[in-house]
């Protein structure tokens, strides 16, 4: 026969319990509306480096914008002499050098002014993961 | 001497409690050379990215000055810029690095944006300084 005090404590215990749920389905509802913002803004944000990358395509296509100091191996040449004629595999072609701009400045720049996501995050949002608490 | 070695002592065991309440130990600047200043783990990762962009345009810059050539200097940077992350955390600050992922996890902060940012640096001022 249960005492006063274990019925006291599986009463606190079921509370705590449903008061940890509710906080985690907020915590779910808000992260699928941040998600959700942050696809938008991501979408505009691709549709504009999109046209960025077609301009600078057409005003560069064909020229060498700058000399690579090694000669890169097979794989990157794809890219670094993307559209040049030749063979001199130091010749870099403009989509290179936009990469490397692309993602040295825009982490450090999201890094500098607190836009970078937490770090393990990657996998949160969207699509998230099921629920390890089975009842 | 005793008295501050204890009053060091209990200063970090305050800290250390602040961290287990939830709160982040503040940042500020003088604890960059502090041995005895503990990390959050957040902190700690963004004090070795910066560290490892700054290594990464020094010696871009460095490189494409001098100028150096051939892919080598690839390695040469990744292993300097490495060595110099490993000796700040394990050798200055002294932290346990299992109390933050591990040698890997803290070493591979930064590590490809500092990359690109070599790289980039590198390019750009050997191109516009010797062609």
């Amino acid at each position: 026969m249960k005492t006063v005090s274990e019925t006291t404590t599986t009463v606190k215990k079921t509370k705590t319990k449903k008061k940890i749920d509710r906080v985690e389905s907020s915590l779910k509802e808000s992260t699928r509306d941040l998600s959700l913002s942050k696809f938008k803004s991501g979408a505009v944000v691709a549709v504009v480096l999109f046209v960025v990358f077609g301009l600078l395509n057409t005003l560069f296509e064909g020229k060498s914008v700058a000399k690579l100091p090694f000669h890169p191996i097979t794989l990157v040449q794809k890219m670094s002499h993307r559209g040049i004629s030749g063979d001199d595999a130091t010749d870099c072609s403009m989509a290179f050098l936009y990469l490397l701009c692309s993602v040295s400045i825009r982490t450090n720049l999201q890094k500098f002014l607190g836009f970078s996501p937490p770090r393990g995050a990657a996998n949160a949002g969207l699509f998230p993961m099921p629920d390890p608490k089975t009842n | 001497m005793t008295k501050s070695v204890k009053s060091n002592a209990a200063k970090q065991k305050q800290q250390q409690q602040e961290q287990h309440n939830g709160e982040v130990p503040p940042f500020n600047y003088s604890k960059l050379l502090d041995p005895d200043a503990s990390w959050d783990k957040d902190q700690l990762g963004d004090v070795l990215h910066w560290i490892r962009q700054g290594a990464g345009l020094l010696c871009g810059l460095l490189f494409g000055s001098i100028p150096v050539v051939g892919a080598l200097w690839i390695v040469i940077f990744l292993v300097l810029s490495s060595a110099i992350v490993y000796g700040y955390y394990a050798i200055i600050l002294k932290v346990d690095e299992e109390d933050f992922g591990g040698h890997a996890a803290l070493l591979q902060e930064g590590l490809f944006a500092s990359f690109t940012l070599f790289l980039l640096a590198w390019i750009l001022v050997y191109s516009l300084a010797h062609f």
